[in-house]
């Protein structure tokens, strides 16, 4: 699995902190095949950490051409880890390639700073090819039409997105790093589709 | 040569120079690509294209209003300040160089105007300054309703310029004077914003000071070219004081240190005078007409996201279907008035952005997602703007001012002359503190069906509680003061309702945005159901979903509706549904004389019982109310 993860900001946030727990995770349990790249619109204090995780790690704003990124790679998913960054991606991504979209921003989106209008919230969702709910923030109404495209994960509970904006436990807890697991599954079963 | 050194420069010479419109319309995201922009814009057509090209990848964002927070508030006018030729505006930061500045501004404070962020207006805060002017943009993908910097303490001096599209907690602020800002020159930088607000307000000398590291989660680079464009363009004089007394960079700003910022003959006192430019039924009007205009559109972007969702569901359909409806997507895209009045009107972002991007038909089978992505936040917001819009005429039309006290409100309290076929009424009774009442009142504002009103029955002694409510940009909430029981107050609100359709809801509870609107689609295909429910969950005090309120709910997404019959059985033996998750019709709850107070039975419990004889219930399987746990 060839994987772009996109994030926002490398600044030291929570979903910062979920990324590079869920690149050392894939180091430990999925093997060498998996290659995985990250996005970032700007930098940030976490890069350093990110870059040692990721096999390539690209910074848009440095002038980067984000269409070529996405294009000429021939991911097999392209991951949107928080909602600044899905938005920003997901028209080019949707529009313009057919690689398979996980959008995860929903799930993290408490803890993830801003977030987008509630429209564009609900779009995202249901044009991606797979949305990850966090498991204790949703209550549960219209999405059950999204089928199997949602996944609800539990993000929070398990300790995996701490709330004071440090990295996460290295190593993790068993129960995070049986839903960093899960998630990486989720990816995984994306790109197979 | 620019510069401190250069001659005084007239501030007519620089309103004429500077291309505002074309700076605003750039920043507006009015133009898809280079080509389209005026002739005549040129070398500064040109450095702002290539600015937003570069650092904003061809979209800001800026001004765009997805919450339609620009309907939120009546009461405050529009207006642009006037700066006096000669006095130099401080363009202030909370970033490290102002720590070094602040003595030297502090001294001189009386002669400059500062303009700043309100996160700016902290910083200078802490160093016991106040600015003039502060600027309060929504920061583009900004949360709904952010609130402003909650340790801001505005004084006297202070005034505030509100694009109407910021959060509704940025107009509370204790501000001298408040204004709203109509077609406000943002990018969505606020110290670009405070520089064309001031060339445009006639300023001649532009002071920066701690800007590094001021934008919030944003790229510096992409401020520091908006800047430089901006100075070398725009004519002024513009000084930039670095930190620690060693000067800037930023192309276009020159560097200069304290004791030439402040001229020998510049004015001893500076003020900031203000042109008054109308009220918010500009806003409105304005609003309108783009919805009539819109209004043929729209059922064709309904059809084609109903095609690409049955795509979506593995439906097969034709491509040459899908491929037409991306082609009427790219249409509208280039027909600039379309383009404009569909992503202002709405606060779209999908749609613009995939005109910007384009779309590759190679894979037929994939066009839903780009059809489903963009007609999904059209649609929706469509609906949510035309119920917004309907709200606001029937309040205009028969509300009382929302600054007068509940108690003071005796026609809230008269008997509705007519009854409305349409509407649902909301009876929310207050006899508590409740502390998520302002989140139940939101989340009944924010339905998507269109005629809701709000009926706040509470208790005389809990008037404070209602006060805040009177501050939410929700205009169809009327309040009831009534002292008695919980069955006395849900009466009174009976009494008040001219909807033809009741609801009674939970002061701390939660309704699905879509909640009223399937409820009223059943009742209106159901003519026979008089008292229709809906499963519910429960909610912690953070908003968690606890549980399903009833173990046969749990499974509730893929559980078939209950049957008359069936809750018929299921009532006689006690309550089974949420009471705010019913909605009924207003005649059969007056018919059978409305709550009371009975021992052994809930009020709600003992009126379904007495209705059973009359009318049927049903009950939706989909959790649409969350009830907050205890």
């Amino acid at each position: 699995m060839r994987c772009l993860h996109v994030i926002d900001a490398l600044r030291p946030t929570p979903v910062t902190g979920a990324l590079v727990a869920l690149l050392s995770t894939r180091l430990r349990a999925t093997g060498e095949g998996d290659t995985h790249d990250v996005l970032a619109f700007s930098g940030g204090s976490a890069e350093e950490a990110l870059r040692a995780r990721a096999r390539r790690l690209f910074i848009a704003g440095n002038g980067l051409d984000i269409a070529a990124v996405v294009h000429a790679r021939a991911y097999d998913v392209i991951h949107a880890i928080d909602a600044a960054s899905a938005h920003r991606l997901a028209p080019l991504v949707l529009g313009s390639s057919a690689t398979p979209f996980v959008y995860s921003g929903r799930g993290l989106a408490r803890l993830a700073g801003p977030a987008f209008g509630r429209a564009a919230e609900e779009s995202l969702s249901a044009a991606a090819d797979l949305t990850i709910l966090d498991a204790s923030a949703e209550p549960a109404d219209s999405r059950g039409e999204l089928g199997s495209r949602l996944v609800r994960l539990d993000l929070v509970r398990s300790g995996l997105v701490p709330t004071d904006g440090l990295p996460a436990d290295d190593p993790p807890s068993p129960r995070a790093a049986s839903v960093l697991r899960e998630w990486l599954a989720c990816l995984a079963r994306a790109a197979a589709a | 040569m620019p510069g401190p050194s250069r001659g005084r420069v007239s501030a007519r010479a620089i309103m004429a120079t500077f291309p505002f419109d074309l700076y605003r319309a750039v920043g507006e995201d009015r133009y898809v690509s280079p080509g389209e922009l005026p002739p005549e814009s040129g070398d500064v057509g040109r450095a702002l294209w290539e600015v937003y090209d570069r650092h904003f990848g061809r979209f800001t964002g800026a001004g765009l209003d997805p919450a339609f927070a620009r309907f939120a508030r009546v009461d405050v006018s529009f207006g642009l300040p006037i700066f006096p030729p000669g006095t130099p505006v401080v363009i202030a930061g909370g970033g490290p160089g102002l720590d070094a500045v602040a003595p030297d501004l502090r001294a001189s404070r009386a002669r400059v105007l500062v303009i700043t962020s309100p996160t700016g207006a902290v910083a200078l805060q802490r160093h016991g300054l106040a600015p003039d002017l502060v600027i309060v943009e929504r920061e583009p993908g900004g949360r709904e309703d952010q609130p402003a910097t909650e340790a801001l303490v505005l004084g006297p001096r202070t005034a505030l310029l509100i694009e109407p599209s910021a959060p509704v907690a940025s107009f509370e602020r204790g501000a001298a004077m408040r204004r709203l800002a109509r077609d406000l020159p943002s990018w969505g930088v606020w110290p670009a914003t405070a520089v064309a607000v001031a060339i445009r307000g006639g300023a001649t000398r532009l002071v920066s000071v701690g800007l590094q590291g001021a934008v919030d989660g944003d790229d510096p680079a992409r401020t520091d070219a908006l800047l430089a464009a901006m100075a070398i363009h725009a004519g002024a004089e513009c000084l930039e004081l670095g930190a620690s007394g060693i000067p800037g960079s930023r192309a276009g700003w020159w560097p200069a240190s304290w004791p030439n910022v402040v001229p020998g003959d510049a004015p001893a006192v500076a003020a900031l005078d203000w042109r008054d430019i109308g009220g918010a039924e500009l806003l409105r009007a304005e609003a309108e007409r783009d919805l009539q205009y819109l209004a043929p559109l729209l059922p064709h972007a309904r059809a084609a996201l109903t095609l690409a969702r049955r795509a979506r569901a593995g439906e097969a359909i034709a491509a040459r279907d899908l491929t037409r409806a991306v082609e009427m997507l790219l249409v509208w895209g280039a027909d600039p008035s379309i383009r404009w009045a569909l992503q202002r009107s709405l606060g779209l972002t999908f749609l613009p952005r995939l005109w910007r991007t384009g779309v590759s038909m190679a894979a037929p089978q994939r066009l839903w997602r780009p059809l489903v992505l963009t007609l999904n936040e059209l649609v929706e917001q469509a609906d949510r703007f035309e119920s917004r819009l309907t709200t606001l005429g029937h309040t205009h039309g028969t509300a009382s001012s929302p600054a007068a006290p509940p108690a003071a409100r005796p026609a809230d309290r008269r008997r509705p002359s007519a009854i409305d076929v349409d509407r649902i009424s909301v009876v929310v009774p207050v006899l508590d503190d409740h502390p998520h009442l302002e989140a139940a009142i939101a989340s009944l504002a924010d339905q998507t069906y269109a005629d809701v009103e709000i009926i706040v029955v509470h208790d005389p002694a809990r008037a404070d509680r209602c006060e805040p409510l009177r501050a939410l940009p929700r205009s169809n909430v009327r309040f009831v003061p009534h002292a008695g029981s919980i069955a006395d107050a849900l009466n009174a609100g009976l009494e008040a309702a001219t909807g033809a359709y009741v609801v009674c809801h939970g002061a701390d509870d939660l309704s699905h945005p879509q909640r009223l609107a399937r409820q009223i689609a059943y009742l209106h295909a159901h003519p026979d159901v008089g008292v229709l429910a809906s499963a519910a969950s429960v909610l912690d005090d953070q908003g968690r979903v606890i549980a399903a309120v009833r173990r046969e709910e749990a499974a509730a997404d893929d559980a078939p509706a209950w049957t008359p019959d069936a809750l018929e059985t299921r009532l006689r033996a006690g309550p089974c549904f949420e009471h705010g998750s019913a909605i009924a019709r207003r005649d059969v709850l007056r018919q059978a004389g409305g709550y009371r107070l009975r021992a052994g039975s809930p009020p709600d419990h003992d009126l379904w019982l007495r209705l059973l004889p009359t009318t049927k219930f049903a009950k939706l399987p989909t959790r649409l109310y969350s009830r907050r746990q205890r």
